[in-house]
């Protein structure tokens, strides 16, 4: 049995007659289930965002923080019981700022622009999803170029995302040195961005069938090889300090065979989208999967570092296979009718998104983030921590709460 | 290995001049596209009115070129108040009002060492009730108008309201602006706009110079 297989990954709500629910990490399939029995389940609760738990009893102490606050950089709201310095459970509530993002209904340009700001740090992942979607139901094969294209904005964009997680750990260990040096490190990759596609954020680039202007991959590995470096030479000091050890090891442990993306892989589990996607393939790219054991955020901090040096070498790869990516202009005018479902290995891990398309218009999308997961995952694990761990169990997971919000 | 310090002494020196000196490197699309003359462009956010653009709804798509190409200019906010009491010492509050993260990220990196908005006596403070303005990024989300209130309510006087980036100015491609809940002093437009943007607006709101 694969990894995970009988593990729900999606529940798409049919409306009030059970859920079609997507099981196991490999290529999405969805399966009918009328019995509400699964409403019980963790992965459900984790897949529909459900966290229902709380603590009761004399001297447990119920406060929030959020959904404002100068500690958090998005919107969220968290219920948090404690018994002294022990937080006893934790329920977070996401939806302060779900902005019910309008998709359906859209035409392809506009669901495209959209998509990307669904969640805009991580952009390129998911209009790059929906691109795969859109042409996959065309029945268009994915030329290659563009696949690297691809691949390469989606690598970046891990070693972008990854820098951050790290230094908002250093941040919260107070290393000002190391975090320093980190958001710098992180700056120069978003001003390399600027510079080869036009946006930090490689926001107007994805598009159907090729990218919507030209991009200049000529030489970017060797950019990114020497941010990557320097991004070694500051964790091997990091590594080193003690006060960022501590405070790291043992905090938010959680083993499930539901979790996703680093948490899992720091939990022992081998599982990784970019080896089985169709849509976006890594098979000729040799990935090697970062594995650790310790489950804690020391093990998904140790994944992360190991994935920043793996997205470089990938990087170098495709650059070196990379002949001409397509440009395909702005829109399409195509009036296709389909279904599919892909999924991505965003930084935060395998996220799952499924498209209607009904004459060239979206009339329904689905999206499961890794978010909603790893959400669950700080939900569950930070259990038995101390207050003083919030930020480190919180900030190690990668959360995007704009990730969290519906897709209509 | 080197320790922190001497790491720190063997690196060179990252902060910009700006804004006593010109950026030196702006992402180009954040900066006002203007008309070349090269034929017709279909803007997505209705940004364009013949052949100028309305920042405020401006996405930052880039879908307009050739017929509109940036004009790298970091200085596309519009400061409605200023407010002098501020010139020494600037406290500001990020509050997302339902962004798509963006925006938080490009306010936040303010402190990197690139920008280090701390050599301009600007900081980041933990609530509203310490601020002296409010940065407001994001469309208007349902549950974020109380919040967002409240946070107002909370700003001691004299205070400045900022509306960051597409969404919280027009509500660009995404939702509601922020104006059904708060006036706005200053707009800052972009999707996202860019920290060096961001930095001048925040300069001249305060009087500073720039
Ligand atoms: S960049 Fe995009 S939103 Fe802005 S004017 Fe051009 S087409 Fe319109
Ligand atoms: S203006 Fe653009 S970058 Fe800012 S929150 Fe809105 S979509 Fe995101």
């Amino acid at each position: 049995m694969m990894v995970g297989e009988d593990v729900i990954t999606g529940v798409f709500d049919s409306g009030g007659r059970g859920y079609e629910v997507s099981y196991g990490f490999g290529i999405p399939s969805w399966k009918k289930v009328a019995d509400h029995a699964i409403e019980g389940r963790e992965d459900f609760k984790a897949c529909v965002g459900k966290y229902d738990d709380k603590a009761e009893g004399a001297d447990v102490l119920n406060f929030t923080y959020g959904p404002s606050t100068g500690g958090l950089t998005e919107s969220i709201k968290f219920n948090i019981y404690t018994y002294g310095e022990r937080i006893l459970s934790l329920r977070p509530e996401p939806s302060y700022k779900d902005r019910k993002l309008q998709v359906s209904g859209s035409g392809l340009e506009m669901a495209n622009l959209r998509i990307e700001r669904y969640c805009g740090p991580l952009s390129p992942f998911y209009s790059g999803m929906l691109a795969a979607a859109v042409e996959s139901v065309m029945g268009a094969d994915q030329d290659n170029d563009l696949r690297l294209a691809r691949v390469i904005m989606n690598e970046i964009s891990r070693i972008s995302d990854h820098i951050h997680v790290i230094a908002k750990l250093a941040e919260g260990a107070s290393q000002n040195v190391a975090y320093n040096l980190l958001f710098a490190l992180r700056e120069k990759l978003l001003r390399l961005i600027a510079r080869r596609f036009g946006h930090r954020y490689f926001f107007g680039i994805n598009g159907f069938g090729g990218l919507v202007r030209s991009a200049n991959f000529k030489g970017i590995s060797s950019e990114v090889r020497a941010i990557v470096d320097e991004f070694r030479q500051i964790w091997i000091r990091l590594e080193n300090s003690r006060i960022f050890i501590d405070r790291i090891q043992g905090t938010a442990t959680l083993k499930r065979a539901w979790m996703v993306g680093p948490a899992a892989r720091a939990s022992g589990t081998h599982i990784d989208a970019r080896m089985e996607s169709s849509f976006l393939r890594y098979d000729d790219l040799d990935l090697h999967v970062s594995i650790s054991s310790g489950a804690d955020t020391l093990a998904r901090t140790l994944v992360r570092v190991d994935e920043i040096s793996e997205s470089a070498r990938i990087i170098e790869r495709a650059e070196s296979m990379i002949r001409e990516v397509p440009v395909a202009g702005r829109t399409t005018k195509s009036e296709v009718n389909g279904e599919i479902s892909v999924r991505a290995e965003t930084p935060g891990g395998d996220s799952l998104m499924r498209v209607t398309l009904a004459k060239g218009i979206i009339e329904k999308i689905y999206i499961r983030p890794s978010s909603l997961q790893n959400l669950a995952v700080f939900a569950y694990a930070i259990r038995e921590n101390l207050l003083t761990d919030f930020t480190f169990g919180y900030e190690g997971l990668g959360i995007h709460i704009s990730e969290l919000g519906g897709v209509l | 290995m080197k320790t922190w310090l001497t790491y720190g002494l063997f690196s060179k020196r990252l902060t910009t001049k700006f804004p006593f000196k010109a950026a030196e490197e702006l992402p180009v699309w954040t900066t006002m596209p203007v008309s070349t003359g090269a034929g017709e462009a279909i803007c997505p956010a209705n940004a364009i009115q013949d052949t100028s653009v309305d920042m405020g709804m401006c996405i930052s798509c880039g879908y307009c070129s050739p017929a509109f190409e940036p004009d790298g200019n970091a200085r596309t906010s519009i400061v409605h108040s200023t407010e002098k009491a501020f010139r020494k010492s600037f406290h500001i509050y990020l509050f997302d009002a339902g962004s798509c993260g963006s925006c938080n990220l490009e306010v936040k990196a303010l402190v990197n060492p690139y920008y280090d908005m701390s050599r301009l006596g600007i900081s980041f403070c933990a609530t509203p009730k310490h601020a002296d303005a409010l940065i407001v990024v994001g469309v208007l989300a349902e549950g974020m108008g109380e919040p967002l209130r409240r946070a107002v309510e909370a700003l001691p006087s004299p205070r400045l309201v900022f509306a960051v980036g597409a969404c919280a100015i027009s509500g660009g491609i995404i939702g509601k602006s922020i104006s059904g809940v708060v006036e706005t002093d200053v707009i800052v437009p972009g999707c996202p706009p860019n920290p060096f943007t961001i930095l001048d607006a925040l300069q001249r709101s305060r009087g500073g110079k720039h």
